[in-house]
Order: C-alpha cells, then sequence, then structure tokens
C-alpha cells in the first residue's frame, strides 16, 4: 500500500491485463471453434470493449487502494475505540441499508422477478427485503467482532434456519432467495463496508483475520433468510396449482 | 449509445454516492478520521466511478453480447457433455478478471496468517465457481430440484466447519459471496437463461434463476476442503 502512486499505478495495470486478458482467450476460442460463421468483427469488438474494461478496472482498483481501504479502516477503527457501541451497530445498520438500496444487480434482480412473476412480486417489495436483510447483517456483523462472538455461532444457526425455511417454501422462492445473497453482495460491500469491519476488529484490539472477516458471509446469508421469510408470507398464485 | 453511457454512468453512481454521502454526514457528525485520509477518501470516489463505470462501459459493448450469443446457441450446438467443460472454463475466467474478486484478495491478503498466497486464492474461488456452474449445468440437464442441490451443498459445508479455524470459516464464506460481482452476474444469467430455454418443460423463474446461488456455493465447498486437507 505505502508503493508510490506510479509503481502502483504500473502493478495495477498489469493485473487488470492479467485479469481479463484469459476471458477473452476463451471467448474467442469458444467462436473460432462453435461459431465459425460468426462475422470476425464480432472479435474486434470484444477486444476493444476489453480493452476499456481493463483500463476501468485499473482505475477502480487504484481508487479502492488509494482511497477506500485506508480511510475505512481507519473509520472503523475510530468507531471501535471511540464510540459507543449503538453508534457503531447503527452506522452499520445505515451502511448496508445505503449499499444495497442503489446496488445495481438488485435492482436487476427484483425487476425480472416482477417480471417473471408478472408482477406479482413487486419490484420495490423485493428491493426492500434484500436491502433490510443486508443491513441488519452489517449491523449484526459490527456487533459481533465489538462482542468478540465468533463467526460460526451466527452462520451456523442461519444456514440451518435457511435450509429449514427452504424445506417448507416454495421451489421459485428457493432460487430467488440464493440469487438474493448472491447479488446483495456488490462491489460497495466488498470495497468499503468490509474495510470498515477490519477497521474496526483491529481498533478493539481483535484479530482482524479471524474475527474482521466474514462479512461479506453475513450479507450474503441475510437475503436469503428474509427472501424465504417472504416467500412465506406470500401466496403466489403458482403455489396453489401445486407446480 | 449517449443513453446507454448514461444509464451506465448512473448505475455506478447509484451505489457509490449513497456511501460517500453517508461517510460526508459521519466525517462531519460522528468520527473525525484525519484531513489527509478523507481527502484520500474523496480521490477514491471519483476513481472508483469513473473506473467502475469504463470497466462497465466496455464489458457491455465487449463481453456481454458475445457471452449472451454464446449463452443462447451454444446449447443447441454442442453435446451436453461438452457443455458442462465449456460453462467450466467461462465461469473460471469470468471469476479471474471479476473486480470484487480482485478486492476481496487484497483485503483477505493485507491481513490473513498467510496460508494461501493472494493469486492461488483468486484461481480456488474461480476454480470454485467453474466447477459449481459446471455442477448447475448438470443439475439442469438430469432435473434435480433445486433445493436438493442446495441442502446437500450447505450441509457438507456445515458438517465440515467444526473442523476449521475462525480465519478459514471466515475466509471461504467470504470469498464464496464475493464471487458474483459486475461482470459475473449478467454472464451467468445469460447462460443460465440460455441452458433453460433449450431444455423444454421447466419454468425460467425456477431454472435460470438458482445458477448465482449455485455458483457462490462452489468456491466456499472448494476452500472449506482445501482447507481441511492443508
Amino acid at each position: 500500500m505505502e508503493e508510490s502512486v506510479g509503481s502502483l499505478l504500473l502493478h495495477t495495470l498489469s493485473e487488470s491485463g492479467q485479469a481479463l486478458g484469459p476471458l477473452v482467450a476463451v471467448l474467442a476460442v469458444i467462436f473460432l471453434i462453435f461459431f465459425r460463421d460468426v462475422p470476425k468483427d464480432v472479435l474486434w469488438t470484444m477486444v476493444r470493449g476489453m480493452i476499456i474494461a481493463a483500463l476501468g478496472l485499473t482505475v477502480f482498483l487504484m481508487g479502492v487502494r488509494i482511497g477506500f481501504i485506508p480511510y475505512a479502516r481507519e473509520m472503523g477503527s475510530t468507531l471501535a475505540t471511540k464510540r459507543p457501541a449503538a453508534v457503531l451497530i447503527t452506522v452499520g445498520f445505515a451502511m448496508g441499508l445505503a449499499a444495497t438500496l442503489a446496488e445495481p444487480a438488485v435492482r436487476i434482480l427484483s425487476g425480472q422477478v416482477d417480471r417473471f412473476s408478472s408482477g406479482y412480486l413487486k419490484e420495490k417489495t423485493i428491493l426492500y427485503t434484500i436491502a433490510l436483510g443486508v443491513a441488519a447483517a452489517v449491523a449484526l456483523n459490527m456487533a459481533r467482532i465489538r462482542y468478540g462472538i465468533p463467526l460460526f455461532y451466527i452462520v451456523g444457526p442461519g444456514y440451518l434456519l435457511a435450509l429449514i425455511l427452504v424445506a417448507i417454501s416454495h421451489p421459485s422462492f428457493t432460487a430467488l432467495a440464493f440469487d438474493a445473497g448472491g447479488v446483495a453482495t456488490g462491489p460497495m460491500a466488498v470495497t468499503f463496508v468490509m474495510s470498515l469491519a477490519i477497521g474496526v476488529a483491529s481498533g478493539t484490539g481483535r484479530d482482524p483475520a479471524a474475527e474482521g472477516l466474514g462479512l461479506v458471509a453475513l450479507v450474503a446469508l441475510a437475503p436469503i433468510i428474509s427472501v424465504l421469510l417472504l416467500g412465506l408470507v406470500y401466496k403466489p398464485p403458482w403455489r396453489r396449482k401445486g407446480t | 449509445m449517449s443513453k446507454r453511457l448514461r444509464e451506465a454512468f448512473a448505475e455506478v453512481a447509484g451505489p457509490v454516492l449513497p456511501v460517500a454521502l453517508l461517510v460526508v454526514l459521519l466525517q462531519l457528525l460522528v468520527v473525525r478520521v484525519p484531513n489527509h485520509l478523507f481527502a484520500r477518501f474523496g480521490i477514491g470516489v471519483v476513481l472508483v466511478v469513473v473506473g467502475l463505470f469504463l470497466f462497465l462501459v466496455g464489458v457491455r459493448t465487449g463481453l456481454i453480447p458475445v457471452g449472451e450469443y454464446v449463452g443462447s446457441h451454444l446449447p443447441e450446438r454442442v453435446r451436453p457433455w461438452l457443455l458442462v467443460g465449456v460453462v467450466f472454463a467461462l465461469g473460471f475466467v469470468a471469476t479471474v478478471a471479476e473486480p470484487d474478486v480482485r478486492v476481496l484478495s487484497d483485503v483477505i491478503d493485507s491481513v490473513s496468517s498467510g496460508w494461501l498466497s493472494r493469486s492461488v486464492l483468486i484461481l480456488i474461488i474461480a476454480g470454485g465457481l467453474g466447477l459449481a456452474l459446471a455442477g448447475a449445468v448438470v443439475r439442469q440437464i438430469i432435473g434435480a430440484r433445486m433445493a436438493v442441490v442446495f441442502g446437500i451443498g450447505y450441509a457438507l459445508v456445515l458438517g465440515l466447519f467444526p473442523f476449521l479455524s475462525q480465519e478459514h470459516i471466515a475466509i471461504s464464506l467470504d470469498s464464496g459471496a464475493t464471487t458474483t460481482g459486475p461482470l459475473t452476474v449478467p454472464l451467468i444469467m445469460a447462460l443460465g437463461l440460455g441452458v433453460a430455454r433449450t431444455i423444454v418443460g421447466r419454468t425460467a423463474l425456477e431454472d435460470g434463476f438458482g445458477l448465482i446461488g449455485i455458483a457462490s456455493m462452489g468456491p466456499v465447498l472448494l476452500l472449506t476442503i482445501i482447507g481441511l486437507l492443508a
């Protein structure tokens, strides 16, 4: 982290190339083997797009490394040491809400569910269900670090609850719930909120690896439970037909 | 084109700005983080928005249309077993390129006790996702129920966790949850819906969805198993 901006830039640029290169290579090979009849300029469009994407990835990673991670860690450790637990937990809740409500992947999924269920499950309903789940997870994680509760004590019962809910809910909700868990962990959750949690852990004087990690896991678990609970409340029309 | 650019910008700025505003409020009212770090945060916001914007534009113009084309046409053209292999390869390389996975491995590398190097961690996550996606296609082909797959997968993970360290559990679960980001989600959805469409008689709501969930399970399982062996 303390290397100069210039060398960080070079390092990040080559990393981006290595990150995107294999994807382009595999897609190109697939096209050359299975889609010979497709015009070749498709491949050029792909290479052009990938160069833009590599530049973007470089700038993004620079921003995260120079700005987000150092600030979030410092803020986390200050919150943990100089403010009461209630403030810490409230900040966590607000962060979770702010990061999820505007997360495009969550909106896209909510919109798709709206369409596939022919408007029976409203986009807003899914969106708020997921966002409240995530906010609760980030808040719970702050409390967990603050009071030193092992991650497994929360994740274990959490997944058990999820499995029980899966057993009693409609298959359509199972798939939707696990997808909701996947999309809730967008770039903001991973970059900013995760670093904040690690800052809280090191500020509290706990092992940042054993205690600070685990936020993303909880953020992924919470919407699974909240969407499955929504599935118990809702009685969608296709459920009565017994699929 | 300019409408698409505006949309991409709104998508990127959407989740970043509310968090940035909240941070400004917290900085003014609740915590005083040293000013030089606050300034770096400001620069970070600009770089993250611009970077993600460029990334999305590049991925959307160059990669997603190609991925969707492959997803919807490949199942008609190749035998099922070959499709499973292609899906594994695509899942693997897409994860290697995923921005979320990069940042996660950065953070883990900076705090962990170093039982895994950063690049090995990325490869394991990518391998886990590739295997899970391939497994998901097998599930679609043989028509097993989603609940059964999640049940077996998570029961296995939960059963193995008591044998692992706190740190290892956290790394496994965090990695699984991060695999699904701005690059992998659209690609996986396109592949999944394409396969579901060619295998008749299934509803899209059950079959197209659920793939992302299965995809996140892969890295968790693989990291858990590797942790037991290591």
